[in-house]
């Protein structure tokens, strides 16, 4: 692929797939075979600290909220082995920091051979969790909404005035960065800002604020929206900010890469493709245990796709039931119009737009030889 | 594609993701439901659901010209049991009334309190 780009650490692509490199699973799922997702985009809690106005967790709220403890996610880690899991983001409807399963879940991981990449604020990530499990993770991203601390603070917490959350983050990212050189680490540090239309005087100051981070690099997304636009997201916006996002880009150095997210960006909302094929390879879980295809279908509204909730059920009888493969099967049929029936820009688009193209012939998935991208197991 | 047409009921029964409607567009409502006032699909439909599954209570929020259905289980399912009842009360929906059909359930609020502070209401 082209969309990458190179860091001291190797080649990074967050613009793009990394499908090329899983063409065994590609060729399986052509022929008709049931596969494992090869990533598992999950959380360990629903709970969260902040409130950040951008946050897609306050249209995800399932029929139930299940507590998720310790035994469950080491069973959980288990199956993930057993039906090809190769790598798991803390990411999707929480804050997994929050969770006293964190520690053990992310070693747990590791000694499976699972990777592990983690998406937080950074609130609740003192030295004292954070050296448990930097030296086993392949990525960590701190969301940062913003470079100034009065509008970090008013985007992810009550108002301007609560600065302090914003000096509790940059303290334990400075923490993080230090301890990766001084360890010599091969975790990559990043942080991240949802660029929503209002936030666009925020552009430039987030990327000086991750070069002076001396972060690997620091990404600027879309902000997704469901298909009623409870959040408000204006796509058409997006275009007159182009320029500034050049600017931040140019901000670039050696050692901190900026990066625009500019397919999605650009994607202004609306997929190319009506079937939804990515769940299958890129599976998401809620933080409330809930197993669904993707983070877009974790609200009661959609229960239809809600498949089961691992914390009352093994996952592997999950994965192995006709439920699971009846709602991945409902997504690839006529039924299922993903331009309409669902949100924007979720984080299985990337892969659903190559495998649609692959599967129409329109631009056909090749297998990739050299040398693997970095975190290659996060698709 | 890998499969031949003749395989494709097999493969939908048995095996992984059926993948030969990347191109097909969904199917639209017909006249017959387009035509109808809001009452009477409401109506229709309580009186087909009801027909599917008695022992159930559920109830028709909403029933729009597009096919769109928006329902409330007042009942107790099991999370296991509720997708797959989900769908195939929508496939029989959609056989015996309007192949146009989606059910979806009410939609939930966040029920974390600290977000609610944002004041973000979930649409439906």
């Amino acid at each position: 692929m082209s969309d990458s780009v190179m860091t001291n650490d190797g080649e990074l692509i967050l613009d793009s797939h990394k499908l090329s490199h899983h063409m065994d699973r590609v060729n399986a799922w052509e022929n008709g075979e049931r596969i494992g997702p090869v990533t598992v985009d999950m959380s360990l809690t629903r709970a969260c600290g902040a409130m950040c106005s951008f946050c897609y967790a306050m249209m995800q709220e399932p029929q139930e909220r299940r507590g998720i403890k310790t035994d469950h996610i080491l069973h959980l880690l288990d199956d993930f082995a057993e039906v090809g899991v190769k790598g798991v983001s803390l990411v999707s409807d929480g804050e997994s920091t929050l969770s006293k399963s964190y520690v053990p879940f992310i070693q747990h991981a590791a000694s499976l051979g699972i990777n592990i990449g983690n998406a937080t604020n950074g609130w609740e990530w003192g030295p004292e969790k954070s050296e448990q499990v930097l030296p086993h993770m392949s990525w960590i991203r701190f969301t940062v909404a913003a470079g100034t601390p009065e509008r970090y603070a008013e985007i992810m917490y009550k108002g301007p005035e609560h600065t302090e959350v914003f000096d509790k983050a940059m303290k334990n990212i400075r923490h993080a960065v230090a301890y990766k050189k001084k360890h010599n680490l091969s975790v990559t540090l990043g942080i991240q800002m949802v660029l929503m239309p209002e936030f666009e005087d925020e552009i430039i100051p987030f990327a000086k604020l991750g070069v002076e981070l001396g972060v690997d690099y620091a990404v600027i997304k879309h902000c997704s929206d469901d298909e009623y636009q409870t959040l408000g997201i204006d796509y058409s916006k997006y275009e007159a900010m182009y320029e500034l996002l050049d600017q931040a880009e140019a901000l670039s150095t050696s050692k901190t890469k900026i990066i625009v997210k500019w397919d999605k960006i650009k994607d202004k909302g609306k997929p190319s493709y009506k079937r939804f094929y990515g769940p299958a390879f890129l599976l998401q879980i809620s933080g409330s245990g809930l197993v669904a295809p993707s983070g877009m279908f974790f609200n009661a509204r959609y229960s239809k796709l809600h498949i089961g909730n691992f914390t009352n059920e093994r996952f592997i009888d999950i994965f192995n039931s006709e439920r699971y493969w009846r709602a991945m099967n409902y997504l690839a049929s006529p039924s299922f119009d993903a331009q309409t029936m669902m949100g924007t820009l979720p984080i299985q688009h990337y892969v659903s737009t190559a495998l649609d193209n692959h599967i129409k012939g329109t631009n056909k998935i090749q297998g990739a030889n050299g040398k693997k991208p970095l975190h290659v197991n996060f698709l | 594609m890998v499969l031949s047409n003749a395989n494709k009921m097999e493969f939908q029964m048995n095996k992984g993701i059926n993948l030969s409607y990347s191109n097909t567009d969904s199917p639209s409502t017909g006249l017959s439901w387009v035509n109808m006032t809001r009452d009477k699909r409401v109506s229709l439909l309580e009186n087909s659901i009801k027909l599917f599954s008695p022992e159930i209570d559920i109830n028709v929020i909403d029933a729009q010209e597009n096919g769109q259905v928006s329902i409330l289980i007042k009942s107790s399912i099991e999370i296991n049991d509720r997708g797959a009842f989900l769908l195939n009360l929508e496939d029989h929906l959609k056989s015996t009334i309007d192949i146009g059909i989606n059910i979806w359930h009410e939609a939930l609020g966040d029920k974390s309190s600290l977000r609610n502070l944002r004041g973000i209401e979930v649409l439906s």
